[in-house]
Order: C-alpha cells, then sequence, then structure tokens
C-alpha cells in the first residue's frame, strides 16, 4: 500500500538525481534511508513521509514542494558537444539542467515575452542527407537573417539570444562535455547550455556555434545511437561553427599564403576563432590540405601544447543576459520579490543563479556585509537614530556534499 | 600619421575600390611574378637580374592592365614603359614594383611624381578638416606595391596598397593587402534585440493593483 505525502512525483526524484550526479546509495544515505526506500519511492510504490521529504529537499537542495510539481515535457533528445569518454551520469547530469533551465523560461514566460525565434528552418532527417554545401548555405543563412554581415560576429552569445534561443552558461565540472542543445516543446524555441568550465572566450564562441549548427540541421533527426552517426552529426555541427564564424569569402581573403601560426594568431583576436579552429577551417574550404593540416597542427603543439594557446584570455567569455534581465524586469516592476523567486521555481538560489547567469549569491539579498545575531543588546546610543537592527542567523551545517 | 587618419583613408579607398578589384590585382600580380621567374630562370647568370626586373615590370603591367579592363577601370594603354593607370571612383590606381626596403625607386618615374601632387586633397584632409567635410569628392591615386626581396624571389613578399604624400617623400596610408581587405569585412553594428518584455495582461494586473504581488 502507498504510504506518505500525496501527490510525490517520482519523475522528480529521477531528475534530481540526474541533476546532483547522485546514486540511489548516495542519496540513501544522505537523507537517512535505506537504498530500498529510494527505490520504491522512485518508482511510485512509495512516497516519503513529510518529515522525510524535508530531509530529501534540503540535501539534494530544492524545495519540499518542489518533489509535487508534476515534471514539464520533455525536451527534443539534446545533442551533446563532448568527446566519447564522455561519462553516461554527466549528460544526466547536464540533460537534467537542461530541463531546468526550460522550466525557468516557462515560468519566467508566464510574466514575459521573450524574443520572437528566428533561426532558419531546415527538414533533414538523415545526416546522411546533409551536405557540405547545405552546411555552408544554413550557416550564410543565419548570417544574413540576423544581419551579422560577412566579418567577424561581436557576440556570438548575443546573436543566439536575439534569436530567441534560451542560453544558460554554467560550470558543471564535466570537462568533456562542452555544451549541450535541444528544443523545447512547450516554449516552442530552442535551448543551450553551455559549459563555463573553460574560461576561454574564443572557445565558449566556437561551442555556442556549434550548438547553433545542431539546432538548424539537426532539429529532426531522431536521438543518434550509432557512434558513427553520432560522429557525423558532430562533425556537421562543427563545419557549421567554422561557416557560420568565418565566413568562405571574407575570411579566405585574409589568408596569406603560406598559413603560418603566426599569421592565424593576428586572425584570432580579429576573427575571436582559436588558431586550432581556423585550420580545421582552412582545410574545410580546401585552401590547406591534409599534409598542410597535419603540419600547422605539430607546430601548434610543439610551440603551445595541447590545450592552450597564445591570447587565449584576450577575449573573456561571452555571457547570457535574457534570464537575467528578465529576472531583473520581474523585480523592478514588482511582479516578483527577490526572495520569491526560489519559492516560485522552487530550485535553490544557487541553482537559479547559475542557470539564468546571476551573480553569485545575488539571490541573498543587497546586504553584502551580514550582521551576526547579537548575543547581548547594547544600549543605543543616544542620537543614533532608531531604525530597526537587521539581523541574521547563520546556520553551520554538517560538513557534506553540498549544492 | 594618426590611426586615426590611416582608418579614414582606408574608408575612401573602400568606398572607391571595389572589394572584387583588390584581390583580382592581389592575384594578377603573384600570377605576373611567377611568370616572369619562370620565363627567365634559365638566363645567363650574368643577366638574370636585370632579365627578371624588366620581364617583372611588363608581365605585371600587362596582367595589371588586363584586371583594370576587365573591371571596368578604364585602363591607358600598354604601351613601352608607360604606367598603366586605372580610374575607379573619383581615385586613379597604379602599380610598381620594389625591392624590400627604402622605397627610393618609387620617386624615380616623372609620371608617377606627377600624378601623385592629385593627392594634395588627401594630405589636406589628414593634416586639415580630417574628413569631416563631406562636400568634396575624394580624389586621388593609390599604388599597389610588389615587394620583392633581395633574392630572386618567385613571387613578391607582399604586396601593399599604399597613398603617398605629394613629392613622395612620405605615405599617408600604406597597409599589406591582406590587413586592408578586413575593411572591407569590419564586424557588424550587433542589435541587441535579447530584452523581455512585460506581457500586458501582467502589466495591467500590477497597474491595476498598484503594488507588489
Amino acid at each position: 500500500m502507498k504510504r506518505g505525502i500525496n501527490g510525490f512525483e517520482p519523475d522528480r526524484l529521477v531528475q534530481v538525481l540526474a541533476a546532483r550526479r547522485l546514486s540511489q546509495v548516495q542519496l540513501a544515505t544522505m537523507v537517512g534511508v535505506s537504498p530500498s526506500t529510494v527505490s520504491k519511492w522512485r518508482s511510485g510504490q512509495q512516497s516519503p513521509e513529510s518529515e522525510t521529504l524535508e530531509r530529501l529537499a534540503s540535501v539534494v537542495n530544492v524545495t519540499p514542494e518542489w518533489f509535487t510539481r508534476p515534471v514539464v515535457s520533455k525536451t527534443t533528445p539534446p545533442l551533446f558537444r563532448s568527446n566519447a569518454s564522455a561519462h553516461v551520469a554527466a549528460r544526466g547530469m547536464l540533460e537534467a539542467r537542461l530541463e531546468w533551465v526550460q522550466e525557468i523560461a516557462l515560468s519566467l514566460g508566464e510574466f514575459v515575452d521573450f524574443p520572437v525565434v528566428n533561426i532558419p528552418a531546415r527538414c533533414f532527417v538523415d545526416p546522411a542527407d546533409i551536405t557540405s554545401a547545405d552546411i555552408e548555405t544554413a550557416a550564410q543563412e543565419c548570417r544574413d537573417a540576423w544581419r551579422l554581415g560577412s566579418g567577424p560576429i561581436p557576440d556570438v552569445a548575443l546573436a543566439l539570444e536575439n534569436a530567441g534561443v534560451i542560453l544558460a552558461r554554467e560550470e558543471t565540472g564535466v570537462a568533456q562535455i562542452e555544451g549541450l542543445s535541444a528544443w523545447s516543446e512547450l516554449l516552442v524555441r530552442p535551448l543551450v547550455l553551455l559549459a563555463a568550465d573553460k574560461g576561454n572566450g574564443f572557445r565558449s564562441r566556437f561551442d555556442a556555434a556549434h550548438e547553433l549548427g545542431h539546432l538548424v540541421l539537426h532539429k529532426h533527426i531522431p536521438k543518434a545511437t550509432a557512434p558513427e552517426r553520432h560522429k557525423e552529426m558532430e562533425r556537421q555541427a562543427h563545419r557549421f561553427a567554422g561557416a557560420f564564424l568565418l565566413p568562405a569569402q571574407s575570411f579566405a581573403a585574409e589568408i596569406r599564403m603560406p598559413v603560418t601560426l603566426d599569421s592565424l594568431l593576428l586572425l584570432k583576436q580579429r576573427w575571436g576563432v582559436s588558431v586550432a579552429a581556423m585550420i580545421m577551417r582552412l582545410e574545410a574550404l580546401g585552401i590547406i590540405g591534409d599534409g598542410e593540416k597535419l603540419m600547422l597542427f605539430k607546430r601548434r603543439s610543439a610551440r603551445w601544447g595541447a590545450k592552450a594557446e597564445p591570447g587565449d584570455d584576450g577575449r573573456p567569455p561571452e555571457q547570457p543576459r535574457l534570464l537575467k534581465r528578465t529576472i531583473d524586469l520581474l523585480m523592478g516592476a514588482g511582479v516578483m520579490p527577490r526572495e520569491g523567486l526560489s519559492r516560485h521555481l522552487g530550485l535553490s538560489n544557487r541553482d537559479i543563479e547559475a542557470l539564468s547567469g546571476l551573480p553569485h549569491k545575488f539571490l541573498d539579498g543587497s546586504a553584502e556585509v551580514v550582521e551576526l545575531a547579537r548575543l547581548k543588546e547594547t544600549p543605543l546610543r543616544e542620537g543614533a537614530g532608531s531604525g530597526e537592527l537587521s539581523a541574521s542567523v547563520l546556520n553551520f551545517t554538517r560538513q557534506r556534499k553540498q549544492f | 600619421m594618426s590611426a586615426k587618419s590611416s582608418k579614414s583613408i582606408q574608408k575612401l579607398l573602400i568606398n572607391s575600390i571595389p572589394r572584387e578589384l583588390v584581390l583580382a590585382v592581389e592575384e594578377a600580380l603573384e600570377a605576373a611574378a611567377k611568370i616572369a621567374y619562370e620565363s627567365t630562370v634559365m638566363s645567363h647568370p650574368g643577366h638574370f637580374a636585370n632579365e627578371l626586373g624588366s620581364t617583372r615590370y611588363f608581365r605585371t603591367n600587362e596582367a595589371f592592365f588586363e584586371v583594370l579592363a576587365a573591371h571596368g577601370a578604364s585602363p591607358t594603354p600598354l604601351k613601352g614603359n608607360e604606367l598603366v593607370v586605372g580610374q575607379v571612383g573619383g581615385f586613379k590606381i597604379a602599380r610598381f614594383n620594389v625591392r624590400v626596403g627604402p622605397w627610393y625607386n618609387a620617386r624615380r618615374s616623372r609620371r608617377r611624381m606627377a600624378l601623385v601632387q592629385g593627392n594634395e586633397y588627401i594630405a589636406e584632409l589628414v593634416q586639415g578638416s580630417l574628413f569631416e567635410s563631406q562636400q568634396q569628392v575624394a580624389t586621388g591615386i593609390a599604388f599597389f606595391v610588389a615587394e620583392f626581396g633581395e633574392g630572386a624571389d618567385p613571387r613578391p613578399l607582399d604586396i601593399l596598397i599604399a597613398v603617398p604624400a605629394p613629392g613622395m617623400k612620405n605615405w599617408l596610408y600604406c597597409e599589406s593587402i591582406s590587413k586592408f581587405l578586413q575593411g572591407y569585412n569590419e564586424p557588424s553594428q550587433q542589435d541587441d534585440l535579447a530584452t523581455p518584455v512585460l506581457k500586458a495582461s501582467v502589466k495591467t494586473r500590477k497597474d491595476n493593483e498598484g503594488g507588489m504581488s
């Protein structure tokens, strides 16, 4: 017989396990119940008691009431910008985080209208049908539709948000996955989550353009299970990113032959694209052959190593602004108070801040200096004012896994 | 010369000379240098440098003439050692080859020196009202300069576009073609549309409530 509170949504448990990258056993230990109990909650055979729900919500840092909210419709299967070694749990975590982005946008979307979606439509159902020419045309179509001209794009994140994309960028702790994207059927708009872990503005622009490639080219393609198919879709999104950031005509005209790493370094700052990505683009355009590409990569590794390039700090990572502006607007208009946001969304302040691009602790209140509770009242000096004294009690919690 | 005036001259050139024409001249000068090298490489070592120099001159002139003609830039006829000069917008365009180092050779041609006097207008702009006057049509002459190394090279080390001051003792503008071309593709002025708008129903409700929810 089913016990516990009414309305507990097992899918929420599944989602939070993924979002926090916890196993059932880990969660059970943290909550102080047996793994089989968590298993029963998960399968819907049982619901937690009110007190246990409080504990459960506390350890995963959501509101207890959040567990009673039905999970909104899923997005289209997300496409990940990742290498093959990315762990299944890491993918699950990011997928759940992307669902939260969708939920935040949905909740805020009750009060505001977001920019109109303006993404060129393609109807490919099989990656094998997509040619290089299709990709180049699609990338150019984006530039034309968004009036970006044929030169460097000042801000790729802004270009995406201008086109109606809900963009989030947060540190994920997963080095192998640089981003993911999906279409939200409820919002009827695309979602992109970029990993901020590498802190590299050049790579981040390419990641955003790569996700745009997936959104344009692969919207109607079922989730790839075969590795070759996934690899091909990744290659196509890469090609799209190159074509979008470095249009053939204008980029090629600025290339001096023979191509050297130093000449590309100068162009890196202008175009906001890494030398490595430019080498790949030159090969895609047939300006250099496979041999020259290998030689350039060999020299690049010998001079700079495999992971960094000179001038990587020349461009700060672009930041999303739409969700942050929405929250600012709602607060400014008095529609939603700062302290009401977490309650409204059911998520913790930290999660909302990370996914909405808000500064750390923005939602905790305006006070930068936390006053400790007074243990002994001291008499006010005469004429020192009669305003109310505010004080916060800081709880010192046990050192556990924190979210 | 300040970066601002350099940028302004670049803008004048870009407004007058189509990008396609610049790319075509670059290609033509490269190709002519290669043809000249290949046709003289077997010359007697005692003649080689002279033969290469004069062959380069003629082949480059021919290639330059063809490009100007193909782009409707009304080139002056090919005739002996005479300079080929084209016209695009308010600008005359011509060419010369130099060795890397100071461009003393550039002042050797009387015709070139005469043409350069036409750049008084640009020089005045640089020194004076700095392109603020929009009434006058920009006129002047710009040169495509193929710069060769000390040895016998099959291709120029660099191809530049240069606007000399009258007297040709200094240069109002001088930039590699590859860098100059960037001016045709400046980053666009990006609109910022990433702005949410309060729904009309929410606005009305707030107005009626006259306070926070």
